[in-house]
């Protein structure tokens, strides 16, 4: 063995902190610590039981605190914690000081002889800390000071097992002896010797060494290893060293033997063998005046000397809980049920709101729950004393706030906050010209700002959901959708009935695109499908202009709007998670088709409900080339005119109806009568509220 | 029991009868009491052998503060390659009163006190349980908060906990291993990682 390798060296420990730990600080920062940075007591504690692997580990719980003691059959350590105010004071702490500090108290333990009788006094550390409470980030470093002596410890031979040195009924009597003893304590003590007594091993108390060794006997001495390292002792052994070099050196001449005590048990079987037997050299520190060299501060994850770092704001901040908590059950949706399922096309869907009625409310609700994190309402209305009780994101207090109620667009968003702090939601409160409802010149500026905010959100949006009061109401945003090819969800409440339908997705650089004949058994392409205005034969027009206040509002059933949402939204995630995305052509479930390109299910164009027979449909339908809002010609002359063209929209009765061609069409059917307007009717004069 | 339930004072039994067992292994549970409640514990360090897991559960963000290094190096420390990482499992069971049962929580941290996180957690279990954890449904897992402990824990949700048992407890009720928990921890535990040593089924 070369003078070099024999150098006795020792495996350090790894703190291990549990979350227990961290929230236990955090509380006690918050209740009592405030600003006090003065040193406050910790209790960590180490095993000597771990089979070969595992890190020697210094561990922290909840109970670090309080002074319970460590758990059964475990070692205590005593530790001093700094918990440091600024990221700077952490900083800026004095890493060698505080070393020192604390190596001259186990210093004067040793050489007091008070670590003889309470030997956990060896077995200290420092704890800097800073915790960063708003934002849930810790930031710490341990340190496990070692007294150096003036040249280090050597192996007088290579380290050999106890199974080596001791015959199976030795060991087994050691255990006996090892269990009686620490069992005899009132906690378990990790230094202590072994004494050979007329052919028995007596395991004792570290303050009777001198005695035995003035009576001639030989001495061991063990301590609790928490290394699991085949060739090296664990870190206690270190302070231990300059303890037995200090008071019995002579006596012992300059040779110590050492017992690295590891004690696994399992399956019912106590092994001991495996504890490493060391003989050291060792020389006097009695001589020594000052207080010697200190060593310990911990590596950190990447083997450097540095603090080291854990964002908890996952497990501890209410509203990332909250986040975290929703990802999760989506995800398990996935693992367990739906391997497909695509979550991340969802969570990123940015949905624009049309109306913050009970259907805004409704699907605002749907689409956080299906992980939807950017909502954007747009309403003109106050939230009203009728509202509460059918639109769900508001509560009495809502409607007489200030005078007339708040803003239902701006109340709605932060609703949706309060139900989930982790949503990005907005209100915008802007009215909606519509077609047949004349816009004046005063307020024509009002009207031309409107539009380039609706635009502009349009723009910033995937998918649209048309949930107005009004039919006409409906119109700008399909058009504006379709110009810019977004996703739109339209839904509609009558009395008893109602209408969910995605508009066709249609591409307008092909010629003739409507035209193409796809054939009568195949389901019809997205970029084919009509949307809510093209089953009409008349333009958009002031559909409340010459009715009473009952058929304004109509009235439905209070379940519908809830059954409408939720279609509304499980039809736009349906579609998100279909192949195709927009493009999907519509299921209509007549010959229990199986949609094997999406995992959810059929992705039908339009979904109708007779709430009054309990029953649905799923048609689809063709894009109408002389449609107001979607045909080519009005997107093109939206995209050509801008605001003059839609302003004589607004303004001009007949304009739509000429410009597509619907009064010609009109002209040449003689009879109108023979139109067969069945469900049609019924849908298109169809209101929400 | 034969439907699968048990009442409060039948668990408590069982949870004493469980701690005792455990006692002779190598990982004893603890038996602790809230409120006059009982629940048991235990906290279970694992070795992460392979790289890529230990890459996973690594925090490297400790990079974001520059420190000056301790200058002295220190060569008695054993420079032996010797950082596995280790993550610590924490299981509790706790009785829940409204399904008659009792309830998995469960927490894995990192040596920093970070969680880990289910994904990564999940992608340590061995391959032949996957499959099971694939097509059980008993083994739905939620977050919800540590009924004493008022932190968030990860639940093995009880809803189906019964149904299992039902199954499970008429097939051995003939069987000397009759402890109810030991029964459900063998089979739904492996999912979590939680595997129960053999010594513990049987009566001597
Ligand atoms: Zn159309």
């Amino acid at each position: 063995m070369t003078q070099e390798s024999n150098v006795l060296q020792f495996v350090p420990f790894n703190s291990f902190l549990d979350g227990g730990f961290w929230h236990k600080l955090s509380d006690n920062k918050l209740n009592h610590y405030g600003l006090d940075e003065s040193i406050k007591p910790l209790t960590a504690w180490y095993y000597n039981g771990d089979s070969t692997g595992m890190p020697c580990r210094m561990n922290l719980e909840y109970t670090a605190f309080d002074n319970v003691g460590p758990p059964a059959r475990c070692f205590r350590a005593h530790g001093n914690l700094y918990n440091k105010n600024t990221l700077d004071s952490f900083k800026e702490a004095d890493k060698k000081q505080l070393l020192e500090e604390l190596g001259s108290e186990i210093w004067k333990a040793v050489t007091t002889g008070s670590a003889i009788t309470d030997p956990s006094k060896l077995s200290q550390f420092v704890l800097l800390a800073f915790a960063d409470l708003k934002k849930y980030h810790y930031y710490f470093w341990f340190a496990f000071p070692a007294i150096c002596p003036k040249t280090d410890f050597t192996l007088v031979k290579k380290p050999s097992k106890l199974s080596d040195k001791f015959s199976t009924e030795q060991i087994s009597q050691l255990i006996d002896s090892y269990n009686n003893f620490q069992n005899s304590l009132k906690e378990y003590v990790g230094y202590f010797i072994i004494v050979e007594d007329t052919n028995t091993l007596i395991i004792d108390q570290l303050e009777n060494t001198q005695k035995y060794l003035d009576d001639g006997k030989k001495v061991l001495f063990g301590f609790a290893d928490p290394s699991t390292v085949e060739s090296h002792p664990g870190w206690p052994l270190r302070n231990y060293l300059s303890l037995i070099s200090y008071h019995w050196c002579k006596q012992l001449n300059n040779k110590v033997d050492i017992i690295c005590f590891r004690y696994v048990s399992q399956a019912g079987i106590h092994n001991i063998g495996h504890s490493l037997y060391l003989t050291v050299n060792i020389s006097t520190m009695s001589d020594i005046q000052d207080i010697p060299k200190c060593v310990g501060w911990e590596k950190n994850e990447r083997q450097k000397l540095g603090p080291r770092f854990v964002n908890l704001s996952s497990s501890m901040d209410p509203s990332r809980l909250a986040e975290s908590a929703v990802d999760l059950n989506l995800k398990l949706m996935r693992w367990r049920l739906l391997p497909e399922l695509d979550l991340d096309v969802i969570s990123q869907t940015k949905c624009l709101l049309l109306g913050a009625g009970t259907l805004g409310c409704n699907v605002a609700r749907c689409l956080l729950g299906w992980g939807v994190r950017n909502i954007t309402f747009i309403d003109n209305g106050r939230v009203s004393y009728s509202n509460p009780v059918r639109q769900t994101l508001f509560v009495f207090n809502d409607c007489k706030e200030t005078a007339g109620g708040l803003l239902k667009a701006e109340a709605a968003a932060d609703s949706l906050k309060k139900i989930f702090p982790g949503v990005n939601a907005t209100g915008v409160n802007i009215s909606i010209p519509m077609p047949g409802h004349t816009i004046t010149d005063g307020a024509i500026k009002q009207t031309k700002d409107d539009i380039e905010t609706l635009e502009k959100l349009v723009s910033a949006h995937d998918a649209i959901f048309l949930l107005l009061d009004t039919r006409e109401s409906r119109w700008l945003p399909t058009l504006m959708a379709a110009s810019k090819q977004k996703t739109v969800i339209c839904a509609a409440l009558g009395f008893d009935t109602f209408l969910v339908m995605r508009h066709g997705n249609q591409s307008y650089t092909d010629t003739g695109t409507s035209n193409v004949n796809i054939p009568l058994s195949q389901p019809i392409p997205g970029n084919h499908l009509g949307c809510y205005f093209c089953n009409d034969v008349v333009a958009p027009g002031d559909s409340t202009r010459d009715r009473t206040l009952d058929q304004q509002c109509t009235v439905s059933r209070p379940g519908m709007s809830f059954i409408a949402s939720a279609l509304a939204v499980e039809l736009l995630v349906s579609l998100l998670q279909h192949k195709d995305k927009q493009t999907a052509p519509a299921d209509t479930g007549v010959n229990d088709e199986i949609n094997t390109e999406c995992s959810l299910g059929l992705v039908p164009h339009q979904i109708r409900g007779f709430l009054s027979r309990y029953q649905q449909i799923m048609p689809a339908s063709r894009a109408f080339d002389k449609c107001t809002a979607c045909s080519k010609t009005v997107v093109q002359a939206y995209k050509d005119g801008g605001i003059e063209f839609l302003l004589k929209a607004f303004n001009e009765p007949h304009y739509l109806e000429d410009l597509t061609g619907l009064t010609l069409m009109h002209q040449e059917t003689a009879d109108a009568e023979v139109w067969d307007f069945d469900d049609e009717e019924e849908f298109s004069s169809m209101d929400t509220q | 029991m034969s439907l699968g339930v048990i009442s409060e004072e039948e668990c408590f039994g069982f949870m004493e009868d469980f701690v005792q067992r455990s006692k002779k292994s190598s990982e004893p549970w603890d038996l602790m009491e809230h409120g006059g409640k009982l629940y048991i514990y235990l906290k279970s360090w694992k070795v992460l052998s392979n790289q890529k897991d230990h890459s996973k559960v690594s925090d490297n963000s400790s990079d974001r503060i520059s420190e000056p290094v301790e200058t002295e190096t220190d060569h008695t420390i054993c420079s032996d390659e010797f950082s596995n990482a280790c993550i610590l499992f924490e299981y509790y069971v706790i009785y829940s009163e409204s399904y008659s049962v009792p309830v998995l929580y469960f927490n894995v941290y990192n040596s920093n006190g970070g969680l880990v996180s289910l994904s990564d957690v999940w992608d340590l279990v061995p391959a032949h349980y996957k499959e099971r954890l694939e097509e059980n449904r008993w083994t739905f897992i939620t977050q919800s908060e540590h009924p004493y402990l008022g932190r968030p824990y990860y639940q093995l949700h009880p809803c189906h906990t019964a149904t299992l048992m039902k199954d499970v407890t008429s097939m051995t009720s003939s069987n000397a291993c009759s402890n109810y928990l030991l029964s459900w921890l063998s089979a739904v535990g492996p999912v979590v990682l939680l595997s129960l040593p053999l010594t513990l089924a049987s009566d001597t």
